[in-house]
């Protein structure tokens, strides 16, 4: 069998896709108490553990939205690990080391999911630096880029600023290239 | 990094080049693995840029949602002077526990009555919408008046069946007025299902068994309680304070 088969388990996703009520309740349901376990147990909050718990989830939302995501594993160990890297990120923000309390799988974890989980989580921190990279650039790189990402052309971006095309271009390269220069040189503090 | 490569590679991803131009950038593209790398970051951080900073009704909804949710799923162990003042009197509940049994027949003890009563939490607690019957049911749940909370678990089971918190709890009920059958009943439903309630229906179902003298079914109840549920020692405590 190939590896990249969709899980029947993407239900979850597309419920996530789609605001599903009663996907997401049974997500809580199924799912809450056991982030909730592993956080507290390790120097967490209850509040701690409803953040991680809902940014994973968004996180997921993101992943499929705009990458696409297909889940080729089974989505309870997918979610729990995601929120359990999140945590020990958390921890170490804040830190401390280390987690000795591991949290509760029932089913052994295949790779395929620890990939899965993995990718997911490195892409989406890797997206929450580029956005906190983002909120340290100037006002008008700010906006250039912000601008940049819709459907506006280049033409009607630079009419809107005020500002030659040209101007435009060489403005918004600078701005790239310093975003970028930001994202790398604070990947390892990101734990990326 | 070479500040006009990116120039060119904004106007290559825009689409804004002569055919010229762009065949001439294809052709530096093929052979400065350089440039390629840089064109893979630029993409990247589009795309990483467009997961947050796009505008996106549908996650905003979706926000909002789960935000609902945490009242339930997440609520806060409750530390509070009325707390500290529980734990007083139980402590001296305790105590006189102790001390009758002590000075009375310690072989009559009903070990039932060690444990909590279960508390039912109200709506807003919940984070979920209010209804008259609920309301009346937790008023008279809480007070421990299990007769008169039933008629309004009964509707509020009638108006929504799957709703494992009502059922859950009328389950309790029964089983406080000892009609042990009906508590079951409501309790496996519970216990089947996949809701919150799922091992403390299990632990009831295991004390129903215990009020009709029936320990060993009691005892097969309460071990279908894993070592992960958060009631995993009290029906622990539960086993070995049965024993005869």
């Amino acid at each position: 069998m190939a590896a990249n088969v969709q899980h029947a388990d993407q239900r979850y996703i597309e419920g996530l896709l789609q605001n599903k009520s009663e996907v997401i309740t049974e997500i809580y349901e199924r799912f809450s108490q056991k982030v909730k376990g592993f956080v507290v147990q390790n120097s967490g909050s209850v509040d701690d553990a409803a953040d991680i718990f809902q940014e994973a989830l968004v996180d997921i939302y993101n992943q499929a939205k705009y990458k696409q995501l297909i889940l080729t594993c089974p989505f309870e160990p997918y979610l729990l690990l995601i929120c359990k890297r999140k945590w020990l990120n958390e921890l170490k923000k804040r830190g401390r080391k280390g987690v000795t309390i591991d949290i509760d799988e029932q089913s052994t974890i295949g790779e395929d999911t620890f990939k899965q989980a993995e990718d997911t989580w490195h892409d989406m921190q890797q997206a929450h630096l580029f956005k906190a990279m983002f909120e340290q650039l100037g006002d008008r790189c700010r906006e250039i880029i912000q601008l940049s990402l819709g459907t506006q052309s280049q033409e009607e971006i630079a009419s809107a600023l005020g500002v030659t095309y040209g101007y435009l271009r060489k403005k918004k390269s600078e701005c790239m290239a310093a975003l970028i220069a930001a994202v790398k040189s604070n990947a390892k503090k990101w734990g990326i | 990094m070479n500040e006009q490569d990116y120039v060119y590679i904004d106007q290559y991803l825009s689409g804004d080049m002569t055919p010229e131009e762009k065949a001439a950038f294809e052709q530096k593209l093929a052979s400065d693995p350089n440039l390629q790398a840089n064109l893979v970051e630029w993409q990247n951080a589009n795309d990483q840029l467009k997961k947050t900073l796009l505008p996106d009704e549908t996650r905003d909804h979706l926000r909002a949602k789960l935000e609902d949710h945490r009242a339930t799923y997440f609520a806060q162990e409750k530390v509070s002077v009325r707390g500290v003042r529980r734990m007083v009197y139980s402590a001296i509940a305790t105590a006189a526990v102790i001390a009758s049994v002590l000075l009375f027949a310690p072989w009559n003890k009903d070990i039932t009555k060690r444990y909590p009563p279960v508390e039912m939490s109200s709506a807003t607690e919940r984070g979920v919408a209010s209804t008259t019957a609920m309301e009346k049911a937790q008023a008279y749940f809480n007070k421990s008046k299990y007769a008169e909370a039933l008629p309004y678990l009964n509707e509020e089971v009638q108006r929504n069946p799957k709703d494992a918190f009502s059922l859950y709890h009328r389950g309790v009920a029964y089983y406080q007025t000892a009609q042990y059958d009906l508590a079951r009943a409501d309790l496996l439903q519970i216990y089947n299902g996949e809701s919150l309630f799922k091992y403390e229906g299990a632990f009831y179902i295991g004390l129903s068994y215990y009020k009709q003298k029936d320990k060993k079914l009691c005892k097969e109840w309460l071990e279908k309680i894993p070592s992960t549920a958060a009631n995993y020692l009290k029906a622990q405590r539960f086993l070995k304070e049965m024993k005869p």
